[in-house]
C-alpha cells in the first residue's frame, strides 16, 4: 500500500511537471496576444467549398486572417440548437469578437451577446433589429437591391419572358431577393414572368435539382439560386437543360462556364473589411450597417450566351440603377 | 403539368439511387445480415464515384469506382459483423458515423477539383424516336433506371430460381441448418455483404454521378435507411421492394411538383413521407429471414 501511494504521489507530481511546461510551452508570445482572436461560427461544413453565401464568408474570414493578421477560429457545422451555447463558448474562452454568419443565428445572438459586453457579437447577415446590447453590430446587404440588378440582368437575357428563382427556405433574405427580382425584371421587361420555388432546405442538392428542373419545364430559360448546398443542384439542372444560370453572391463562372451567363457578387468580404476597421479603430456601436446597390458586383457578361448589344444593354441599366439614375420602387412580395 | 410524362422521369431519377441500394440491402438481408451501414456505404459509393467521374473524365468509370469502393466498405462489414463478430446494430451505426467523417475530411482534401460539375451520361433520345411520344419517354428514362430494373429481374432469378439463391436464403433463414449442409456460412455471408456493398455503392454513384453531378457532406440524406426500409416494405422480395422506392420516388417528385399549386411548400414536402407512414400502415406485416441480426458464433 504504502509503495502504491509512494508511487502515485510521484505520478501526480510528474503529470503536474508536465502540465506546467505544456503551459508554458503553449504561452502566447507578446506579438501573438496583440492579435484579435475572433470566431466565426457556420451552419454548414467546409464553407469553402460551398460556393455562393457561405464561399463569401469564408473569404471574409481569409481577409480577417491575411489582411489584418487576426487569430480567426471557425466553427463548422453547427446546428442551430447549439449555435447559443458555441458562441457563448468563445466569449468564455477570451474571443473578442465572434461573428454570425446567418439570419437563423438570430436567436442565439440576441440570447448570448447581453451577457459577455467584453466580446463584440457581430451578425454578418440580414436583420432588421439588434439585441438589447453595447457589444453588437450588423453588416447586411441590401437583399432587396440585390435582387433588383439580378432581375434586370435575367429579364433582359431571357427569350421565353420566363425566369426562375429556386431557394432552400422563404427567409426573410429570400423574400427581399425574390421580391427585388420581380421589381427589377419588371421595370427592364414588363412582359417577364417571375416563377419560384422552394427545395425546403439548405443542403439537399437532388431536390434543389428537381425542382429547379421543374421551372425550367414551365418555360423559365434563365435560372437564379439561393438554395445554400442544394445551389449545386440549380446549377446542374440549368446546364442538363441548357438553361442560363445567373451566380449568387461569389463567381460561379468556372463551376459552369457553358450556361453561367453571370455572377452577382454581394462583396461578402467587404463587410469583414469593415467590421475588422471598426474593431480596431475601436468604433463598433449597436448599428445596422446596410451595404447597398452601389456595393454590389456584376461580372462579366457571358459573350457565348448574350450578344454584344444584349451585353450593352444590361451594362447600362445596372450602371443606371447602381448611379441611382433609374429608380425601382420597394414593393415586398409573400412566397410561402 | 404536375401529371405528365416529366413528372414520371423525375419520380425515376429520384427513385433510381434507392431502387438499386434496397437491392443491396434485400441481398445482404436474405443472407441474414442486418446491413444498418447501408448509409454509409452508399456515401462512400457517392465520393469515390464523383472522383472517379472526374478524375477519368468518364461517368461510367465514376459508377465503376462507386461500385468498387462499395465493394471494399461491404467487406470490412464482413470482417467486422461475420468476422469477429461484432454487434450488428453498433457496428452498422458505427459504418454509418464513419463513413460521415472519412467522406468528408476526403471531400475537403479534394474540394478544389470538385468545383465543377462531373461529366454527364450522354444518353439522348433518338433522332428516329422524337416523334413518337412513347419511344420519345422510354428513351428519356436513365440509363441507370433501366439498369436498375434488369438488376431486379437478375436478382429475382438468381434468388429464387438458381441454387446460389437456395444457398444464400438459407444461410439467412436457418444457420444450423445450412451449417448442417455443409455451408460454409461466413464464406457465404462475406460473398453477400461484398455484393450489398458493391449495390449500395453504386446507388451512391447513382445519386451523384448519375443525378445530381456533385457531392456534398451526407448527400445521401438519410437515402440508405429509405432503402432499407423499402426492403421492409416490400417483405424481402425485390419486386415489393422496387415498388416500395418507386413510392418514395413518386411521392418525392408529387411533394416537388405540387409547389406550383402555390400555398405552403413545406406541407407539400412531406407528402413522401406521410405517404410511407400511410403504406406501412396498411401493408401486411412481412416476415424477416430468421437470421437477421443475429451474430454467426458457429465457426
Amino acid at each position: 500500500m504504502g509503495t502504491f501511494l509512494k508511487n502515485m504521489g510521484k505520478r501526480l507530481w510528474h503529470i503536474a511537471a508536465g502540465l506546467v511546461l505544456a503551459g508554458a510551452l503553449a504561452a502566447t508570445p507578446a506579438a501573438a496576444q496583440d492579435k484579435i482572436k475572433a470566431a466565426v461560427i457556420f451552419g454548414v461544413s467546409n464553407p469553402a467549398s460551398v460556393n455562393g453565401w457561405d464561399r463569401g464568408h469564408y473569404q471574409g474570414v481569409r481577409k480577417l486572417i491575411d489582411g489584418y493578421g487576426w487569430d480567426v477560429t471557425i466553427a463548422e457545422n453547427v446546428p442551430f440548437p447549439l449555435i447559443a451555447g458555441t458562441a457563448e463558448n468563445y466569449a468564455k474562452a477570451g474571443y473578442q469578437v465572434v461573428v454570425f454568419t446567418s439570419s437563423g443565428q438570430y436567436k442565439a445572438w440576441d440570447q448570448v451577446a447581453p451577457n459577455y459586453p467584453d466580446t463584440i457579437f457581430a451578425m454578418l447577415s440580414t436583420t432588421s433589429t439588434l439585441p438589447e446590447s453595447q457589444n453588437v453590430v450588423a453588416y447586411e446587404p441590401d437583399f432587396f437591391a440585390y435582387g433588383i440588378i439580378n432581375g434586370l440582368i435575367a429579364a433582359q437575357s431571357t427569350q421565353s419572358n420566363k425566369i426562375a428563382g429556386v431557394a432552400g427556405l422563404p427567409v426573410k433574405a429570400v423574400e427581399d431577393m425574390f421580391s427585388g427580382i420581380i421589381e427589377g425584371a419588371k421595370a427592364a421587361n414588363p412582359d417577364v414572368e417571375f416563377l419560384h420555388a422552394i427545395s425546403g432546405d439548405w443542403t439537399n442538392i437532388p431536390r434543389a435539382r428537381e425542382v429547379t428542373a421543374l421551372q425550367i419545364q414551365r418555360g423559365a430559360d434563365v435560372v437564379l439560386g439561393n438554395a445554400g448546398v442544394g445551389t449545386r443542384g440549380i446549377l446542374d439542372a440549368s446546364q442538363s437543360r441548357k438553361a442560363k444560370f445567373i451566380g449568387y453572391a461569389t463567381d460561379w463562372a468556372e463551376d459552369a462556364p457553358d450556361i453561367v451567363l453571370t455572377s452577382v457578387i454581394l462583396g461578402i468580404d467587404g463587410w469583414y473589411d469593415a467590421l475588422a476597421k471598426d474593431v480596431v479603430a475601436g468604433k463598433v456601436e449597436p448599428k445596422i450597417h446596410t451595404f447597398g446597390a452601389e456595393t454590389f458586383k456584376v461580372m462579366p457578361l457571358n459573350d457565348k450566351l448574350l450578344s454584344a448589344e444584349q451585353i450593352a444593354k444590361i451594362e447600362d441599366s445596372v450602371r443606371r440603377y447602381q448611379a441611382g439614375e433609374t429608380t425601382v420602387p420597394v414593393v415586398p412580395h409573400k412566397f410561402k | 403539368m404536375i401529371f405528365d410524362p416529366e413528372f414520371l422521369l423525375s419520380a425515376l431519377r429520384i427513385a433510381t439511387p434507392l431502387m438499386i441500394v434496397a437491392l443491396g440491402v434485400l441481398i445482404a438481408e436474405r443472407a441474414g445480415v442486418l446491413f444498418l451501414g447501408v448509409e454509409g456505404v452508399m456515401l462512400c459509393g457517392a465520393l469515390f464515384g464523383i472522383l472517379g467521374a472526374v478524375y477519368t473524365g468518364d461517368p461510367w468509370m465514376g459508377m465503376m469506382c462507386g461500385l468498387a469502393a462499395g465493394v471494399v466498405a461491404g467487406l470490412v462489414s464482413a470482417a467486422l459483423i461475420v468476422w469477429i463478430p461484432t454487434d450488428q446494430v453498433v457496428m452498422g451505426l458505427a459504418m454509418n458515423i464513419a463513413a460521415i467523417g472519412v467522406t468528408s475530411f476526403i471531400f475537403r482534401v479534394t474540394a478544389d477539383d470538385l468545383q465543377q460539375m462531373s461529366p454527364t451520361i450522354d444518353w439522348t433520345v433518338p433522332a428516329w424516336a422524337t416523334d413518337n411520344a412513347v419511344a420519345t419517354f422510354l428513351f428519356s428514362v436513365p440509363p441507370l433506371a433501366w439498369l436498375a430494373i434488369i438488376l431486379y429481374a437478375v436478382v429475382w432469378y438468381v434468388l429464387f430460381h438458381s441454387a446460389p439463391g437456395l444457398l444464400l436464403r438459407s444461410v439467412g433463414q436457418s444457420v444450423k441448418a445450412a451449417n448442417s449442409a455443409g455451408l460454409n456460412v461466413p464464406w457465404v455471408r462475406t460473398v453477400a455483404l461484398a455484393i450489398a456493398g458493391g449495390l449500395s455503392g453504386l446507388g451512391g454513384a447513382a445519386l451523384t454521378v448519375g443525378w445530381v453531378r456533385s457531392f456534398s457532406d451526407d448527400i445521401t440524406a438519410g437515402r440508405g435507411f429509405i432503402a432499407l426500409a423499402a426492403v421492409y416494405f416490400g417483405r424481402w422480395y425485390p419486386r415489393w421492394t422496387l415498388f416500395g422506392c418507386l413510392l418514395f420516388g413518386i411521392g418525392e417528385a408529387l411533394a416537388l411538383r405540387t409547389q406550383v399549386l402555390g400555398g405552403n411548400p413545406h406541407l407539400y414536402l412531406m407528402i413522401p413521407y406521410v405517404l410511407t407512414v400511410c403504406v406501412l400502415a396498411f401493408a401486411e406485416s412481412g416476415r424477416a429471414p430468421r437470421e437477421v441480426g443475429k451474430p454467426y458464433e458457429g465457426r
